[in-house]
């Protein structure tokens, strides 16, 4: 499992993640993302899905939660399309909640490749950039495969 | 349980407008935090020993002292009995009056100071920066280089599909607002003229569905205010400001993990992001005062993007749930509509003083039953209801003012 040393390797968000996000899964989240998978947290007692990480199950405050696997296509719940970017960013890009089968929301980027509005279908792909990999949506039409690779 | 016999004792603010002039020195959160409280305490006639609590709001943007009540016990050489900062984001300087009321009503103090300042316009170089950082969720939002309009357009967004909001009734908010701000002396776009809907349409994008216009300006300014609350039966005979109710609801802290909030009060059959937290705290105020939404004669709201007007007037229950673009549409911001909303403009055009704006807002909608605006003035209005939220739109309270 995750030792307090690992916390040197994550880069995502800045590099700033401390010991108890080690241990309280972001790491695990992220890793994930890294191996192209998108895993939730699932209550071993109460069967409900929560994100981002919970100590203990938001609904019936059960200990034990496993991470699953989602196959990680949703459909836009919220967006907003950022014209401002902080630091030297390029712009547009949209930033949105996606609501998974599972009934909890990611938060990711969807990429522009088509008319964005909530409602539509997407899917995962997984882009490796400077800070580590990064999950984001592309518009499910156009002949993407579920999951997106 | 509403307050029965908290009044307003004194209150004051100070200002300092940019650009300085020749000469002039910028003054600091303290400097003009002192300046506030040593009026509202002369109006109030009452001199520092008399203090027995002092209230504040987190640590300033403009000197980030941690401990600002500590700051403000050691420049005023007050010792109280009882004093914290209200941590909840900035519905927290409505809080404090929350407490202060409770420690007048059960006795523990005899007179209150809740004070706020910001110095932020003379001392922080990058707000846009500062502001993005603290608002997402570092682990989960912030890796995709989010801005704060960006998290609060995840709201607004969904907001306007829901409801069928259009630009024209986005524009709207913004333009009225404008329009209370040309008439008041000290707000950010006083001399900036009026604004038109095509205008606002033009104006260039930030985070859909909020344009540049439709989000609060910095103010070019440092402001600090002072209010003191004491007991009726400390104050003379005469028409007086009670404090009647304040109501309160705090949600979550993030964007993402709002979704997770389900299972009561409008979440109740699961999570929404156009349902706020101004909904319990508005009802918890009124019902504590024995009033309905209709009692109300002026009401200020303290939020930043054009969607949140419409959103928080839903909540408060100005209109029916889901008929707020109606609202918008029949002249609800205008100057003569039955209840004024907001001014002095509100954020969006009096500016948003960094962390002062809560107390801007709440001595406009105390000055509205005194007379004494500034701005436009409210003949007649007896009750006050001020709002303020957050964080990105996580924490709500509501205060309802009478004069009798």
């Amino acid at each position: 499992m995750y030792r307090l040393g690992d916390m040197i390797d994550m880069k995502i968000g800045g590099g700033s993640i401390g010991p108890y996000d080690v241990v309280t899964g972001a790491k695990v989240y992220w890793d994930g993302i890294a191996e192209g998978r998108i895993l939730l947290q699932r209550c071993n007692d109460c069967g409900r899905h929560s994100h981002p990480r919970q100590e203990a199950c938001e609904n019936c405050f059960g200990p034990r939660l496993d991470w699953v696997e989602t196959n990680g296509s949703g459909t836009i719940y919220s967006f907003s399309t950022i014209y401002r970017a902080p630091r030297q960013r390029p712009v547009p890009y949209t930033l949105g909640l996606v609501m998974m089968p599972e009934q909890v929301c990611l938060f990711a980027e969807i990429e522009m490749t088509g008319e964005i509005t909530i409602g539509k279908a997407v899917t995962p792909f997984f882009v490796p950039t400077e800070r580590g990999t990064l999950l984001k949506f592309r518009l499910a039409s156009a002949g993407n495969t579920p999951n997106g690779l | 349980m509403a307050f029965e016999n908290v009044v307003v004792a004194g209150y004051a603010s100070a200002v300092q407008i940019m650009p300085l002039g020749d000469g002039e020195r910028p003054r600091t959160t303290i400097g003009l935090i002192g300046d506030a409280a040593r009026r509202a305490m002369a109006i109030a006639a009452i001199d520092r020993r008399q203090i027995d609590a002092v209230f504040t709001h987190r640590p300033p943007l403009g000197d980030s002292f941690l401990l600002l009540g500590q700051k403000i016990l050691a420049e005023l050489k007050i010792a109280p009995t009882s004093t914290t900062a209200i941590m909840n984001h900035g519905a927290g300087m409505i809080s404090s009056l929350k407490y202060g009321a409770l420690l007048l009503e059960s006795r523990l103090a005899d007179y209150v100071l809740c004070a706020s300042g910001d110095a932020g316009a003379a001392w922080v170089d990058d707000p846009v920066a500062l502001n993005a950082n603290a608002e997402a969720d570092a682990h989960f939002e912030a890796p995709y280089d989010p801005i704060t309009p960006s998290l609060y357009g995840q709201f607004a967004q969904r907001f306007v599909y829901e409801r069928g909001l259009t630009e024209e009734d986005l524009a709207t908010v913004s333009v009225a607002m404008r329009a209370k701000a040309l008439r008041h002396p000290e707000a950010e776009m006083r001399n900036k003229g009026p604004l038109t809907i095509d205008q606002v349409i033009a104006s260039p994008m930030i985070a859909s569905p909020s344009r540049l216009l439709h989000c609060a300006p910095w103010y070019r300014g440092s402001r600090a205010g002072a209010i003191i609350l004491t007991r009726a039966e400390n104050v003379g005979p005469g028409p007086k400001t009670y404090v009647r109710a304040i109501g309160e609801n705090v949600t979550h802290e993030h964007v993402t993990g709002r979704m997770g909030l389900y299972g009561f009060g409008p979440w109740k059959d699961g999570p929404n992001l156009t349902t706020t937290g101004a909904y319990l705290a508005g009802r918890q105020a009124l019902n504590f005062a024995g009033l309905s939404i209709d009692d109300i004669d002026v009401l200020e709201t303290v939020v930043p993007f054009a969607f949140l007007i419409p959103m928080i007037l839903e909540d408060l229950g100005m209109c029916e749930r889901g008929e707020v673009a109606g609202y918008l549409r029949q002249g609800g911001l205008d100057r003569a509509a039955r209840v004024p909303i907001n001014t002095n403009g509100g954020m969006l055009s009096f500016g948003q003083s960094f962390l002062n704006c809560v107390m801007d807002q709440l001595l406009e909608g105390i000055q509205q039953l005194d007379g004494t605006a500034l701005g436009d003035r409210i003949a007649g209005a007896n009750r006050a209801m001020v709002h303020s939220h957050g964080g990105v739109i996580a924490a709500h309270t509501v205060a309802i003012f009478e004069r009798s």
